[in-house]
């Protein structure tokens, strides 16, 4: 059991850690707009592959 | 989210296609059918730009954009100017300027996408972020290389119609509520796992035997983790029992602040002595609970918050006032009594005034509702608001911006809006009696444990005080509320104002107001009859009508895609066009007119427009304003429940009455003006009839401000929405029955929640004072039973 004394003090700088972390994310404003997110991925995705393709005639 | 479209849909917008289109845009090697010129240039335009993704991932059962018309492009240089600006742009460097749109038809994640793929390849973009839930686009742009309004016509030419509004302080102030929320949620969901972990070890040591040294440091673990959540996450039920106190009355958070820090403290005084009980699981997990209730309920209030904010688009009015013979254009706001201005067809009149031309047709329907257009002679008022249907109009002003009959209108709905029966909270009435007892109760207990047994007093009280913590109670409102505006949401219906659950209770009278809440505001073609080839009839008539700025001309001018142009064209205003083609003269108009050449004839149907040539009458046409198909179905449903149905219009009797027993409405008040309507609410009010307001036009704004629960549609006028305090967003009536039926199944799922949850509570108080409940199955217990009661208002996600 007297490992517990050790695992538990570690198991709380974890928590601390994840707390930095979410306020972080909180105050870059990654809360803001959830819905969108996800759709994201799959839009840039998309646009890489079709810039791979030579009939693209786009000047930039 | 799929890129197959159904047959007979425009590929772009989802309409149906008109018959007799044939447009079409190609798309990956197909040629998609789209539905008008605009749909097609817009896809044009977005496939044209490589950014052919939007239509793999748009989401294809949410309503799609539609175009905006050519004609509200051009007006937007008013933007560009710098006094305009200086409202809603802020200068951030140089050149760089910064503002936030509000764009109404973004729909998923892939308009957003859209949205900044276009802008990235805009020369002088700095930034643009699309917010998808806000419907709001942030921009920075290099002012010296690209103009507001060229950005705002881009967005235009991908379908997107994005406009300054007037930013809400309340919002930033939600804004900055919500940010705090999630911290806090974020604080007390993790400190709860670890501290619910460790509580299991104890849980587990109550039954075996956990030594004295290990349960000591579990316990000054468990506070370790409880500590933020008591001191930060709880923040906001102590501020709001704090200000409820201050304000002489007791309400909610009252007793819930109690519990939390009355267990709080009792259970730190356990840890110092090394005996007694802990609650620091049931302490973080009321918190957790509690917080995600009002954090829901603080969602769905920013977004119906958000939604009237970006309504209030910042629309400058520009004016045309004749200056030394010539014509200079300044603001509305600049117009001064005299000033002569000029507008141009199709116009809205920025100002109240008086006609110097000889006669004029004005769209009055913005304040009337009347959606046929009146006509005025020289020196007859015209009224700000209202649209130009005829040639260019000359008119001298007599009221500006604040004295305007517009203006008017708003202040009435301003003081409708200040009379409006108030709601009582139920819920912080029974919050008073709750802690009243609660206190007595627990002071008793405390007094007479200490008489009879002083060692187990102080933790027989507590243990009362943590069984009766009225948490479950406290989140049989909020969770059913919450649960009937996401419901309602999903239904596209829009709620606002919170009266929606008190005012079902008694509700027994909808009123409806008829042009474009009964019907679809728009003339359409209902009937018709032919008496010579029918080709012909129609090539005829929509080569004239097209030439008409008539609005019933609108209906008729789409009949054939080969219109016959006309030779020579003459318009008598109020009476028809007289016409020539290829030798023979034509007669188009309303029945008098026809009659010149055929005294004789009559009409068999409630035909309103008619052609003829001198020799016969070929075709009637009746052309109205559609009755919308599920019209009638609402009615009868709502009869069926026992509820009046009224109907007000500003229309004229007859028209009123042929509509109402269509419809079989159980009464009639029609010419009503904006102040009849609301005069006509109040007295029903006064005679103790709850009323429902359905209605769409600037004129109802008033109106649905004095009702006690108000309704319109998301085409309605923006003054209209402003009013309302639900707005069904997919234009069907029938949802006025879904919201009722959501309504009165919360009220439902309410009553349940709160029996259950004070049932629960007067249950286990006496046996907590009688020291019989052990301190895990008092959190226990309330924890289950706020479980109980958030799954019961789960029921109402289910549709």
């Amino acid at each position: 059991m007297s490992v517990i004394y050790a695992l538990i003090p570690v198991a709380i700088l974890f928590v601390i850690l994840a707390v930095v972390i979410f306020f972080w994310a909180v105050r870059s404003n990654q809360f803001e707009d959830i819905e969108r997110q996800g759709m994201t991925i799959l839009m840039d995705d998309d646009d890489e592959k079709e810039q791979k393709k030579p009939n693209d005639d786009r000047s930039d | 989210m799929a890129s197959d479209v159904e047959d007979g849909v425009c590929f772009h917008c989802l309409q149906p296609i008109p018959h007799g289109v044939e447009l079409s845009v190609a798309f990956q090697g197909d040629d998609k059918a789209v539905c008008c010129a605009g749909c097609q240039a817009v896809a044009e335009t977005i496939i044209e730009h490589g950014l052919t993704a939007y239509y793999k991932h748009r989401d294809l059962d949410k309503p799609q954009q539609t175009p905006l018309l050519p004609e509200q492009l051009k007006e937007l240089d008013v933007y560009d100017n710098p006094d305009v600006q200086s409202d809603f742009v802020r200068n951030t460097g140089d050149h760089s300027k910064q503002t936030t749109l509000t764009v109404n038809n973004i729909t998923c994640g892939a308009c957003a996408w859209l949205i900044e793929r276009e802008l990235a390849k805009t020369p002088g973009m700095i930034k643009s972020v699309v917010n998808v839930s806000n419907q709001r686009l942030h921009i920075e742009w290099d002012g010296s290389i690209i103009k507001l309004s060229d950005i705002i016509a881009r967005l235009a030419r991908i379908g997107y119609q994005a406009l300054p509004f007037q930013q809400n302080q309340i919002e930033a102030n939600i804004n900055a509520r919500r940010k705090g929320f999630i911290k806090r949620l974020g604080v007390a969901g993790l400190a709860t796992m670890q501290v619910m972990m460790i509580a299991f070890a104890l849980y587990f040591g109550v039954v075996s035997d956990l030594d004295p040294t290990t349960q000591q440091y579990l316990w000054v673990v468990s506070l370790v983790f409880a500590t933020p959540v008591i001191l930060y996450s709880g923040q906001p039920f102590y501020k709001s029992a704090l200000k409820s106190i201050q304000a002489g009355s007791v309400n909610m958070d009252v007793p819930v602040s109690i519990a939390l820090i009355g267990a709080y403290i009792a259970s730190l005084y356990a840890v110092i002595i090394g005996r007694g009980e802990v609650y620091f699981e049931s302490i973080s997990m009321f918190t957790f609970f509690l917080l995600t209730g009002r954090f829901l309920e603080l969602l769905a209030k920013e977004k119906a918050l958000k939604f009237s904010t970006n309504r209030l688009t910042y629309m400058p009015n520009l004016a045309h006032r004749e200056y030394d013979g010539g014509l200079e254009d300044i603001a509305a706001k600049q117009l001064k009594i005299n000033d002569i201005i000029v507008i141009k067809p199709g116009e809205t009149i920025p100002a109240d005034g008086v006609l110097l031309s000889d006669k004029a047709s004005v769209d009055e329907s913005l304040l009337t509702g009347e959606s046929r257009p009146v006509t005025k002679a020289t020196g007859d008022g015209i009224v700000a608001g209202s649209v130009n249907q005829s040639a260019t109009l000359r008119i001298k002003v007599t009221a500006t911006a604040q004295q305007t009959v517009l203006a008017g209108i708003v202040a009435m709905q301003d003081a409708a809006l200040a009379d409006k029966p108030k709601v009582q909270k139920a819920i912080d009435h029974i919050a008073q009696y709750f802690v009243m007892t609660l206190l007595a109760i627990a002071a008793v207990t405390f007094l007479v444990w200490s008489w009879f047994d002083p060692d187990h007093a102080l933790w027989v009280t507590l243990a009362v005080l943590v069984a009766t913590c009225p948490c479950a109670l406290s989140l049989a409102a909020p969770t059913s509320i919450t649960g009937a505006v996401h419901r309602l949401n999903r239904m596209n219906v829009l709620v606002k104002g919170a009266q929606l659950l008190e005012s079902v209770k008694h509700l027994d009278t909808v009123v409806f107001d008829k042009t474009g809440t009964l019907t679809y505001g728009q003339f359409k073609l209902i009937a018709r009859e032919d008496y010579a080839d029918i080709d012909t009839i129609n090539a005829i008539v929509s080569g004239l009508e097209q030439r008409s700025e008539h609005p019933i001309a609108a209906a008729l001018s789409q009949l054939s895609d080969q219109p016959t142009s006309p030779d020579a064209i003459q318009n008598y205003p109020g009476q028809g066009i007289l016409a020539e083609i290829a030798g023979t003269d034509y007669r188009l108009g309303r029945c008098e007119f026809i009659q010149i050449w055929h005294p004789n004839w009559q009409p068999k149907r409630q035909s309103n427009v008619i052609l003829a040539n001198r020799q016969a009458v070929l075709a009637e046409f009746q052309v109205d304003d559609e009755v919308r198909e599920d019209s009638h179905d609402v009615i009868s449903a709502l009869k069926l429940q026992g509820i009046r149905t009224i109907m007000l219009t500003g229309d004229s009797d007859a028209r009123a009455q042929t509509l109402a027993s269509q419809l079989d409405i159980d009464e009639v008040l029609s010419e009503q003006s904006p102040a009849d309507k609301v005069d006509t609410i109040k007295s029903l009010q006064q005679q103790k009839h709850t009323v429902w307001m359905i209605g769409d036009g600037i004129n109802d704004s008033p109106v649905l401000a004095q009702a006690d629960l108000s309704m319109t549609f998301a085409h309605a006028s923006d003054m209209a929405q402003t009013a309302a305090d639900v707005v069904l967003l997919n234009d069907q009536l029938t949802r006025v029955l879904d919201v009722i039926e959501t309504a009165r199944k919360t009220r439902i799922i309410m009553r349940e929640n709160f029996i259950w949850a004070a049932g629960y509570n007067l249950t286990i108080l006496p046996i907590a004072a009688l020291g019989l409940v052990a301190p895990w199955a008092a959190a226990l217990g309330m924890s289950l039973s706020s479980l109980v009661v958030v799954a019961n208002s789960l029921r109402l996600y289910r549709l």
